[in-house]
């Protein structure tokens, strides 16, 4: 099945420069996206099937071509177990997120639709591509589709909002940028297996220097706290598909980036940083919830509910263990799936009402019971509860905290708290309290239902048998872990001694090599 | 002899065609425009080929040939040919393709034979002062460049442009004052007009420590140069006429300006800033750098508060100028080959920006005047995008791998900060070019009909592809530069 990765990466690419030349007709424009993304889904779940999982640890579906052979440039793509998960997490959020907002988008859907699915595509791009400078092209290349389609049909601050949000993206990519040059010339590689093979043999400052550089651009796209302003406001201006693509997916880059790249590459660097990072996370969780606390407005609220929930992702993976890691893992989906569709499910009260102002709605529960219903399920699966998704994850983690160092976990459990703190009269205002007969109005239709019915069935599922994900990530978790065992407590001569072996295999190679001219 | 040379003897020729054209047939833009389009074109093909069939002996069978005559052809000692200077060639002469082109649609019947003279003369002017390798034929060539220049500002004849013309033409002498000024110090110091016998002067030089009178000497001549050089690059802070010339000059002409003029001029820094500051002492090649640095975040920031599109591209102008001196501080082959894929990249896509402007801001070229381009013309819209996305940088658009290639040569010679700053640049650069984009995008009520300039048209939709094409397909260009350099420097 080689070859289905650069299917699911330029199928939305082409299906968008074919909607150019295609007719403006609003239905026609909808159900065209609609079906790119279908099969986009579609081929995920063929990739998912095809994968094999009892070597979910290494890199399967591998595609490799030469790009720019004079930089030594390859195209080479590959997944294990955790990206091929968040690759069909990215088909799938796309294609309901686009479903779920079309009555949202008012006019000019064509070039909406040209610019979503060409986000959709770079995002698969970010999670399957296993050469450093093809990740980096297609990291960057998410920016462009995301800032039109804020700056186009984002609310009327969206000027300041995607200035904000491009400039904090592209700011933190520079370092990236440049650490990836200085790599390539230090191991004459673009290629991440060969370039992981060879940087854990750098020393130390120059690792540190590398993983902050990483580690920057990582820090604005997950976020993490200090670097985190630019989310609320972006969150809020974005059209709701976008915030749901935002949210889910591209946060998500961010962790991903950890996990893949800054954390294996330089291992002893990402040691030395970790109890900064992990502090930094733990006060993004708890600013984060009490930021979300004291807003009115929902979008707004969920925006810093999501910051706060990312902190639970970046704390389970700083912690260097097995159950850590996995939590983050596992906790990457849910929040996706959780988050994704609370958006989306204020994407329909915003049909509705034209608001999300909790000033102005509320008691909704006699209104549009239903819906209530299914935003309560998602609602609980974000706070934790357990039996659904989101508390396996976020145990994990803390439990994963907890063995690096209690305090973190002490600390991190506030947060949890503090998610039920604030949404839980949130919902209480929302569907309870000031009902009034002006909001009366359609219950959720089944359409809206059908959109958001795989999440939901997620939700459960994941909560009940957890393993169900856990299987795909542990082995990428686990050999995460072990590198950075295996470096942290190395010692100078180990470094010279497999320098030496190393030095000994090339000269054997060179050797055989001459031989095989020779004969 | 001939055979080296025959991008520059089909360009000479066409210059007097078109002129004996005009006489014969009167004033008439479409044959004109046609007849210089056929020089450049196989001038074009000529420099294709000439680098095709570059092997480590064929310019070296030229100099053999110089050594051999050298009383006969006094005049060839003059030039030097390389492939680096036949690479620019080929990116002036696309550049001049597309004045053509726009010209045609700006100037109608107006761009007839004495248009295409002094088009085809600028462009010789800069084929030849990449090339030059004395002194005399440096200051002649740039004249010729720099004439032609001063016309072509003027020509659209009424205030606007002869104001700029004389801007252009008050700056442009007092940059050629003091470069012959400096030219003469440096003869002083070294006694020699000769490019190559001045390195070598150097060289030994800094091996025994320079005398005291040279140091005095060549430090004044020094300054003289940069500042010369400072005025011909738009390089911070003699870069103040820049933007004046542009919003005055016909718009073709401010993309010649800003493409193959800076082409010109960055070749012949290279040249002769790398030969000078090899050996030299590191104050000068400090004031390289610092005069990069400069230049980049000036340009760019100065663009920031512009509203005038045109402005906007003059500032981008110099900004790009920084980035492309960044890489003649840190020297390197990898950093030639950068410079060489920049200023073909750079050229397609602001040529395509101008010829949007062409369309778009006849008249006036406020930023506001681009409010509705997406809702009348979509096409046009989604070109400017990636044309402007490209210009900031972005991936998967050329305009990335362009500032890549410039980033990877300054880490390979150890200037990684230098890289950052680059990159940082492209961020704050990227604000004012999707500002551009921004009001493109934008609705606008008004029902203002556009010209249907179908040249400027094809001509922006066509580099867009381009830009596209090559920003997906590096390796179609990279592999051949690299072929021609590895061929040429034996490696």
């Amino acid at each position: 099945m080689s070859g289905i990765l650069s299917l699911l990466i330029w199928v939305p690419v082409i299906g968008a420069l074919l909607l150019l030349i295609l007719p403006r007709d609003r239905k026609f424009v909808l159900g065209y996206t609609l079906v790119v993304l279908g099969m986009e889904f579609l081929l995920s779940l063929l990739a998912l099937g095809s994968f094999d999982l009892s070597k979910a640890g290494e890199f399967q579906l591998m595609e490799k071509y030469a790009w720019i052979p004079s930089f030594g440039i390859n195209y080479i793509l590959g997944v294990d177990g955790l990206s091929l998960l968040l690759v069909v997490l990215t088909t799938l959020i796309a294609l309901i997120a686009f479903a779920a907002s079309i009555k949202l988008i008012q006019d000019n859907e064509k070039l909406f639709a040209f610019f979503f699915l060409i986000l959709t595509g770079a995002i698969v791009g970010v999670f399957s591509s296993l050469n450093l400078f093809l990740f980096f092209v297609f990291y960057e290349m998410t920016l462009i589709p995301a800032y039109f389609l804020i700056g186009i049909f984002g609310d009327e601050n969206r000027y300041r909002s995607v200035f904000k949000f491009f400039i904090y993206t592209m700011l933190s990519g520079i370092f990236m940028g440049v650490a990836i040059i200085y790599l390539y010339l230090q191991t004459g590689t673009f290629d991440y297996m060969a370039v992981r093979a060879s940087t854990a043999l750098m020393e130390l400052p120059v690792q540190i220097w590398l993983f902050l550089a990483f580690a920057l651009a990582f820090a604005v796209k997950s976020p993490l706290f200090p670097f985190h302003s630019w989310l609320p406001d972006t969150y809020v201006s974005a059209p709701i598909s976008v915030t749901v693509m935002l949210s889910a997916l591209m946060a998500k880059m961010g962790t991903y980036g950890f996990i893949r790249f800054a954390i294996p590459l330089f291992p002893q660097g990402a040691a030395q940083m970790a109890d900064v990072i992990a502090v930094l996370a733990i006060i993004g969780i708890i600013y984060g919830g009490f930021m979300a606390a004291v807003q009115t407005d929902l979008k707004r609220l969920l925006a810093y509910s999501s910051f706060a929930h990312m902190g639970f992702i970046i704390l389970g993976i700083f912690a260097f263990n097995v159950y850590g890691l996995q939590g983050a893992s596992i906790q990457m989906i849910n929040h996706a799936l959780t988050t994704g569709v609370l958006f989306m499910l204020l994407g329909f009260l915003y049909v509705r009402y034209r608001t999300t102002s909790l000033a102005d709605i509320g008691g909704l529960a006699k209104v549009i019971p239903f819906m209530m219903v299914i935003f309560a399920i998602f609602m609980l699966a974000s706070i934790g509860l357990p039996g659904l998704n989101g508390f396996i994850g976020e145990f994990l983690a803390l439990l994963g905290a907890y063995n690096a160092n209690p305090w973190w976990a002490y600390i991190g459990v506030i947060g949890v708290i503090v998610a039920a703190y604030y949404m839980l009269p949130a919902y209480q205002k929302l569907a309870f309290l000031n009902s009034s007969d002006k909001l009366r109005t359609k219950d959720m239709t089944l359409y809206e239902f059908l959109t958001v019915l795989i999440p939901l069935i997620l939700v459960f599922a994941i909560g009940v048998y957890p393993r169900m994900v856990l299987q795909y990530t542990e082995p990428t978790s686990a050999s995460v872990v072990e590198i950075v065992k295996l470096r942290e407590n190395i010692q100078p001569e180990v470094i010279e001694e497999e320098l030496q072996e190393i030095q000994e295999m090339e000269a054997q190679e060179e050797e055989t090599i001459e031989q095989g001219e020779e004969q | 002899m001939i055979q080296y040379f025959l991008p520059e003897i089909t360009i000479l020729a066409g210059i007097l065609v078109v002129l004996i054209l005009e006489i014969v047939l009167g004033r008439r833009g479409f044959i004109a425009t046609l007849v210089s389009l056929l020089f450049l074109l196989v001038a074009g093909f000529f420099a294709l080929r000439d680098l095709n069939l570059i092997s480590p002996d064929y310019y070296k069978g030229l100099g053999a040939f110089i050594n051999e005559h050298q009383n006969l052809i006094y005049i060839i000692k003059s030039i030097r040919l390389g492939v680096v200077e036949r690479f620019l060639d080929l990116v002036m002469i696309i550049g001049t393709i597309y004045f053509v082109l726009l010209s045609f649609d700006y100037f109608r019947n107006r761009a007839s034979g004495d248009y295409q003279f002094l088009t085809l003369s600028a462009l010789l002017g800069g084929m030849l002062l990449i090339k030059s390798n004395n002194w005399p034929t440096l200051l002649l060539s740039l004249e010729i460049l720099s004439f032609s220049l001063y016309a072509l500002v003027a020509f659209r004849r009424d205030l606007f442009s002869y104001e700029a013309a004389g801007k252009y033409f008050f700056l442009g002498a007092l940059s050629t004052a003091f470069l012959t000024m400096g030219i003469a110090f440096l003869y002083l110091a070294y006694g020699t007009i000769d490019f190559g016998a001045t390195f070598q002067r150097i060289y030994t030089l800094a091996q025994g420590g320079f005398p005291k009178e040279v140091i005095i000497l060549s430090s004044i001549a020094m300054a003289f140069l940069i500042v010369g050089f400072g005025f011909k690059l738009s390089a911070v802070p003699f870069h103040f006429w820049t933007p004046d010339v542009f919003e005055g000059a016909p718009t073709p002409t401010a993309g010649f300006i800003s493409t193959v003029s800076k082409t010109a001029a960055i070749g012949l820094v290279f040249a002769i800033f790398q030969g000078l500051l090899v050996n030299y002492p590191a104050l000068w090649k400090g004031l390289i750098l610092w005069l990069s640095v400069l230049t980049m975040i000036v340009g760019n920031i100065a663009a920031l508060r512009e509203n005038s599109v045109k402005k906007i591209l003059a500032f981008s102008t110099i900004a790009n100028a920084g980035y492309v001196l960044a890489v003649v501080y840190t020297g390197g082959l990898e950093a030639v080959k950068a410079a060489i894929i920049f200023m073909l990249i750079y050229t397609i896509t602001t040529f395509g920006a101008f010829a949007v402007l062409q369309i778009t801001s006849e008249g006036n070229t406020h930023i506001e005047n681009l409010k509705g381009l997406f809702w009348r013309k979509p096409d046009l819209a989604l070109a400017l995008a990636a044309l402007m996305v490209s210009l900031a940088g972005i991936p998967p658009f050329a305009g990335f791998f362009a500032k890549f290639f410039l980033a990877f040569s300054m880490v390979q010679m150890n200037h990684p900060l230098l890289a950052a700053w680059l990159f940082f640049n492209g961020v704050i650069s990227a604000f004012y070019y999707l500002r551009v984009v921004y009001y493109a995008f934008q609705r606008d009520d008004s029902t203002k009909e556009l010209p249907s300039g179908r040249i400027p048209y094809a001509v922006a939709v066509v580099s867009a592809v381009l830009v596209l094409l090559m920003g997906l397909f590096p390796d179609a260009y990279t592999s051949f530069v690299d072929k021609v350099f590895a061929a040429f420097f034996g490696l």
